[in-house]
């Protein structure tokens, strides 16, 4: 278990330093006056905690581990540690220096309570990011049974994190903050003791039903349209779907809590306003499919000027998309005007995507460039959501944006024509083999 | 009409620790060419340039005529790259990944399509995720074969395919070939099969093409000559010669039979010197090994 742990911060330091750090600023800038949009903490809280195991995961670091003499437990202990215990730690660490400094210079109390009543609230956010990271299916789930299980863990995710939204108001001994970390203890012990069967369960999770013959041959595309437009098509489709389920969870939450499914004005920025969460699910659900798809693309009969085009496109015709369900209940209850911000803000952010694949071959889709195209967008995508974008004047902001996706052509066009990074073989999560 | 399908000339690509080329690779029209080599001799890299799958930094390519930077999109639209590397996954299920592939191609047979699917049980519903190893490779096959390109590029085909798979494969490409209008190239281990199939060969070493022709010609060039010498004969570095064992007095050697060095062997002491055929397997290895006379 230790050699594992010991593996883990060796790979990992530095991105370890650099949260560290944050946590020590936002300790001394943000945290005493509860200044902190806590809907940013969830993300961060995810970077610092199960991001890095989810990397490994997806390099196939179970498949190695389990050829090694450690037993299941041993490996989903160590996991825990990396993953919940010694980032808990961290956070607590790095944010009481923080709260401390900002106290000394300003001659105030430490706030006990405060630092306290945020550790724990940490802590159970990284439980339930492991928890349900390791409890998921590593693959598409198969079966009503997968199903069944990968949308309740989801949904209970889903509904710790927005109830924990809805709480932040409240008072440390309500009913709701008592039902918030008993639910929370409930995950930072159960995933300790059950962490060496979460492990057995992913290893069990094995390819999907072997391929059998059948008898008969079944064809149906004969006549449809295919490539390029049906890749957008599908695409697009794949988005609506995708945004129209998170909307409308997130609309149902807001209708609940408020009266009406949007409001400008309302706590819940996160969910009602920016949509982040909708953006970043777009990322990992349509981006990296897209890269891991270059090798294949290239070989097709499709010059590399038109798979820039289409490399640059893709993110802001997905944003767009995603901002059709969120505008379409904005605009009857906000007015026309307050209504169409939504998909230009959405447009906005999805020209910050465009430079997504472009990073990513440059860093040669390394954790370095995982990790910079996960937290530049996650953030930057929110600075552009919460600070740029509602004070920028519109043919400013579309300027930038412009600028943003010529840029992004240009090296993602330079990328394809002289990288070779582009086409590297990626490691198959669902493949054979996989564990 | 250029008789050569694919001409690559100087080509060149540089990694960190490794370089292909100076390469020069000549396939003809109608054939099917087997490139062989060692892992990390560069047959990968060099399939990879002719699809722009990163940039060479020296040389030429030309398929059937067509620069490969220049004239890219049409050079795709003629030849087709089957590799197990190919991700068709995000596409669920092979219906969607044949419909997705079949719109850049105009000239896509349906009909041979199905009849592929037919032969390598391969059905629209099947998930991709689901699909063994041999049946993802089946699918890359019948997604290359069934836009009827002019040039099938081959990387590792038979890789993961059970015996009656590979017949099933060998077969689809000799009936590929058989109008003498589309040309092959393929790169496998199977030596056996790339004998028995190829009708020309070309085998990369260290990034360097070590030898190119017609397969039974190769074949027929070399032999492994046992010979025996007197006590303390050492050979020097000839062309055409390499030394593969030797004990004592007794030798084990792989001759160029084109160089003579047969007769020189003999001026230098040899005795006894006999010659036996060699499969292509024997003079891979043979050649992989580089063990030169001192």
């Amino acid at each position: 278990m230790k050699r594992i742990i010991l593996d883990h911060l060796e790979r990992w330091y530095w991105a370890w330093l650099l949260y560290g750090i944050a946590y020590l600023i936002i300790g001394a800038l943000f945290l005493h006056d509860g200044k902190l949009v806590q809907e940013l903490t969830i993300f961060f809280l995810f970077w610092a905690g199960v991001y890095q195991l989810n990397y490994d995961l997806q390099q196939r670091h179970l498949a190695a581990l389990v050829t090694l003499p450690v037993t299941s437990a041993q490996i989903g202990r160590a996991w825990w540690l990396v993953s919940v215990g010694l980032p808990a730690l961290l956070l607590a660490a790095t944010s009481g220096v923080g709260l401390y400094g900002r106290d000394y210079f300003q001659h105030t109390p430490f706030p006990t309570g405060l630092f306290v009543e945020n550790s724990v609230i940490n802590t159970c956010y990284l439980a339930v990011f492991f928890f349900v990271l390791i409890a998921l299916p590593n693959r598409r789930p198969h079966g009503a049974k997968e199903y069944f299980e990968a949308i309740g863990l989801g949904g209970l995710a889903l509904c710790f994190m927005t109830e924990t939204l809805r709480f932040q108001k409240a008072k440390a001994d309500s009913p709701e903050m008592i039902i918030f970390f008993l639910t929370g203890t409930l995950f930072t012990i159960g995933g300790w003791f059950s962490a060496g069967q979460l492990v057995i369960r992913r290893k069990s999770f094995g390819p999907l039903q072997p391929h059998t013959h059948k008898k008969e041959l079944t064809r149906s595309t004969s006549k449809k349209f295919g490539g390029i437009p049906f890749f957008i098509a599908t695409r697009i489709f794949q988005t609506a779907l995708i945004t129209f389920v998170v909307d409308a969870f997130l609309g149902a939450v807001v209708l609940a809590n408020e009266g009406r499914p949007f409001n400008f004005n309302s706590d819940f920025i996160f969910l009602v306003n920016a949509n982040i969460g909708c953006l970043c699910f777009l990322v990992v659900l349509q981006g990296m499919p897209f890269l891991k798809q270059l090798r294949l693309l290239r070989t097709l009969p499709i010059s590399a000027t038109r798979l820039a085009v289409l490399s640059v496109a893709l993110p802001l015709l997905l944003c767009l998309t995603a901002s059709i369900w969120p505008t379409a209940i904005a605009i009857p209850t906000e007015g026309i005007t307050k209504g169409l911000e939504i998909p230009a803000t959405f447009a906005a952010c999805g020209a910050f995507l465009t430079l997504c694949i472009p990073i990513a071959i440059v860093l040669d889709f390394n954790q370095l460039a995982m990790f910079a195209v996960y937290f530049s967008m996650t953030f930057g995508m929110a600075m552009f959501e919460f600070w740029l974008m509602p004070k920028t004047p519109l043919p400013l902001g579309l300027a930038a944006a412009g600028l943003l996706i010529l840029l992004s052509f240009f090296f993602t066009k330079k990328c394809l024509e002289n990288s070779d990074n582009a086409y590297r073989i990626w490691p198959n999560p669902a493949g054979a083999g996989w564990k | 009409m250029n008789s050569n399908a694919i001409e690559i000339r100087g080509l060149i690509k540089k990694y960190a620790g490794f370089q292909l080329g100076p390469l020069d690779i000549t396939v003809p029209r109608g054939a099917i060419y087997g490139l062989i080599g060692p892992n990390g001799a560069g047959k990968t890299t060099a399939m990879n340039m002719i699809f722009g799958l990163g940039r060479n930094d020296a040389g030429a390519i030309r398929v059937l005529a067509l620069d490969h930077r220049a004239d890219e999109v049409m050079l795709k639209q003629i030849a087709s790259y089957v590799s197990p590397d190919l991700n068709f996954q995000v596409w669920g299920n092979v219906g969607r990944a044949i419909r997705f592939v079949r719109g850049f191609y105009p000239n896509w047979d349906d009909a041979y399509c199905t009849q592929l699917m037919q032969i390598f049980q391969l059905n629209d519903k099947d998930k991709i995720a689901a699909l063994s190893f041999g049946a993802k490779t089946k699918l890359g096959l019948l997604l290359g074969l069934s836009r009827r390109p002019e040039v099938l590029i081959l990387d590792e085909p038979t890789t993961g395919l059970d015996a009656v798979s590979k017949q099933q494969v060998f077969g689809e490409l000799l009936k590929t070939v058989e109008d003498g209008e589309r040309t092959v190239l393929i790169s496998s281990h199977n030596l056996a099969d790339i004998e028995r199939f190829a009708d020309h060969l070309g085998m990369i070493k260290n990034g360097k093409l070590l030898l190119e022709g017609r397969t039974d010609e190769i074949v027929e060039r070399f032999r492994l000559a046992e010979f025996f010498t007197e006590n303390g004969t050492a050979f020097p570095t000839y062309e055409g010669l390499t030394i593969l064992k030797r004990d004592q007095n007794r030798w084990r050697a792989l001759i160029d039979q084109q160089t003579g060095v047969q007769n020189w062997l003999q001026t230098r002491g040899a005795k006894d010197v006999s010659l036996t055929r060699l499969t292509l397997e024997d003079l891979f290895i043979a050649l992989a090994k580089e063990e030169r006379a001192q």
